[in-house]
């Protein structure tokens, strides 16, 4: 095991980890998949379980591992105690304030790094930051789920889009096509805060944008040439390019939405963005991502794509259960969509495995 | 396998060829990521940055620049220091490898 082993961070991942599972099985019932009645409450939580509990706590973690002071850590320490109040749902009020903490510490981590290195990218991440601050206020303050969400969304958006822009630098030699995606990303956050006047209105500014942003990734994005190396690259660029593309639907399935105000239609919008952008992310990434956080290098597997293949499948059968009004097929797809990362968590715990069992031959062997 | 005291400069940065950010598919020699390297018989010290601070990517660099070092023989103890001014631009990636992309 390596001398950067540390067990604090691999226990906030967990905290992470037990978030996305229960906030999964409250989305699976919400769709009608039958979980013990003391269990039900999990669909109540399902949203701020994913995003506050499971995605806070994960990007807070990551953000404070790379700045390497102890004072960010308190932004997952935070997160992580919101995500065990909520779900085993006691003191959800205090969850809240904790989440509120966390993402405003996030958003001093991000000011630190603007006062060291002021970017462009980092400022589109800060933005992300100040939209799960203030989805996390909208949610105190009992506003509907519908508006928070959004909000919620953006700070997932923003902070992936930033990271993106970032990365850009390195093919892209001209300033302006990222200067483009600045103008892009604050119209975009100009339509969140429109929808609390106008919702109309804020829905048709941030869906064009998303459409906007996905446009932009797909012209100059890194992955359009990491796409064509081998192994990890090529399977990050992969689930990008894949993300990208849900990205951008999601944004046409917003507008739709206002013209087919049904249920079903919200959820293909929504699931667009969280599972078919964030975890095509998040697969992407977890190899680096995990390895930073628990100090074990995983290596690249192509059982990786895996999981990859099945999120993505399954994502299209529960969309087209959405459309369909087909709540049988939504589910179906539901439960084929929690497979998938529970697919994904066995094969990163399985790569970490043997990490572990090749690390210790080859120090053994180095030993004789 | 080197021979136990026959560090030098090259076969260090040579070792820190293997070291790749999975993002962009290069090496951080070639994407300039490495300042200085600074060495003695049983320690290396490299300083190093990152594209930008804040990055995901430092502690899985950090740990995998510690990896490749400590299989040199001899080295026992490798350290790697993080530094942020100069801050890396894009300007500092080998010109050679993005001219082959």
């Amino acid at each position: 095991m390596s001398k950067t082993f540390n067990w604090k961070l691999p226990l906030l991942l967990f905290l992470a980890i037990v978030s996305l599972i229960a906030g999964m099985f409250g989305g699976l019932h919400r769709m009608g998949f039958i979980l013990p009645q003391k269990l039900n409450y999990l669909s109540a939580n399902h949203g701020p379980l994913m995003v506050g509990g499971f995605l806070g706590t994960l990007i807070t973690l990551e953000r404070a591992v790379a700045l390497e002071h102890k004072w960010g850590f308190i932004a997952p320490v935070m997160a992580g105690i919101a995500a065990i109040l909520l779900w085993t749902n006691m003191y959800v009020y205090i969850g809240m304030w904790l989440l509120i903490g966390s993402s405003l510490v996030l958003l001093i981590m991000y000011g630190y790094i603007l006062s060291v290195q002021p970017s462009l990218h980092s400022l589109v991440m800060s933005i992300g930051g100040l939209l799960w601050f203030s989805g996390n206020i909208m949610w105190l303050n009992y506003i509907p789920f519908g508006f928070i969400a959004n909000f919620w969304a953006g700070f997932l958006i923003l902070t992936i889009v930033g990271e993106r822009i970032e990365l850009s630098r390195m093919t892209l030699q001209a300033k302006r096509p990222r200067v483009l995606m600045l103008i892009i990303t604050m119209i975009y956050t100009v339509g969140l805060f429109l929808t609390l006047v106008d919702l109309s209105l804020g829905v048709y500014v941030f869906s064009i944008s998303l459409v906007g942003m996905a446009l932009w990734l797909f012209t100059y994005d890194m992955a359009r040439i990491t796409i064509k190396a081998a192994d990890l690259p090529r399977y990050i660029a992969v689930c990008l390019l894949t993300g990208y593309f849900w990205l951008g639907l999601s944004g046409v399935f917003s507008i739709l939405y206002l013209y087919f105000p049904i249920h079903l239609m919200y959820d293909a919008m929504l699931h667009s963005i969280f599972l078919g952008f964030v975890f095509s992310m998040i697969f992407a990434h977890a190899p680096v991502i995990f390895t930073s956080i628990i100090g074990i290098e995983i290596g690249y597997k192509p059982s990786f794509y895996m999981h990859y293949l099945l999120l993505h499948i399954s994502l299209v059968i529960r969309i087209a259960g959405d459309l369909m009004e087909r709540p049988d097929i939504r589910l179906l797809g539901g439960i084929l969509n929690v497979t998938a990362i529970l697919l994904f968590l066995f094969n990163t715990i399985s790569a970490i495995i043997h990490s572990i069992r090749t690390g210790s031959a080859a120090r053994a062997k180095a030993m004789d | 396998m080197e021979a136990e005291g026959k560090i030098n400069r090259k076969l260090i940065a040579d070792r820190l060829k293997l070291v790749l950010d999975p993002e962009v598919g290069l090496n951080i020699i070639d994407l300039g990521l490495v300042y200085d390297i600074e060495y003695s018989k049983t320690t290396v010290k490299v300083t190093v940055s990152m594209t930008t601070m804040g990055c995901p990517m430092t502690r899985y660099i950090r740990m995998s620049i510690e990896n490749v070092l400590l299989k040199i023989p001899g080295i026992k103890q490798p350290e790697v220091e993080i530094i942020w001014s100069p801050a890396w631009s894009p300007e500092m990636i080998n010109p050679g490898v993005m001219a082959r992309r």
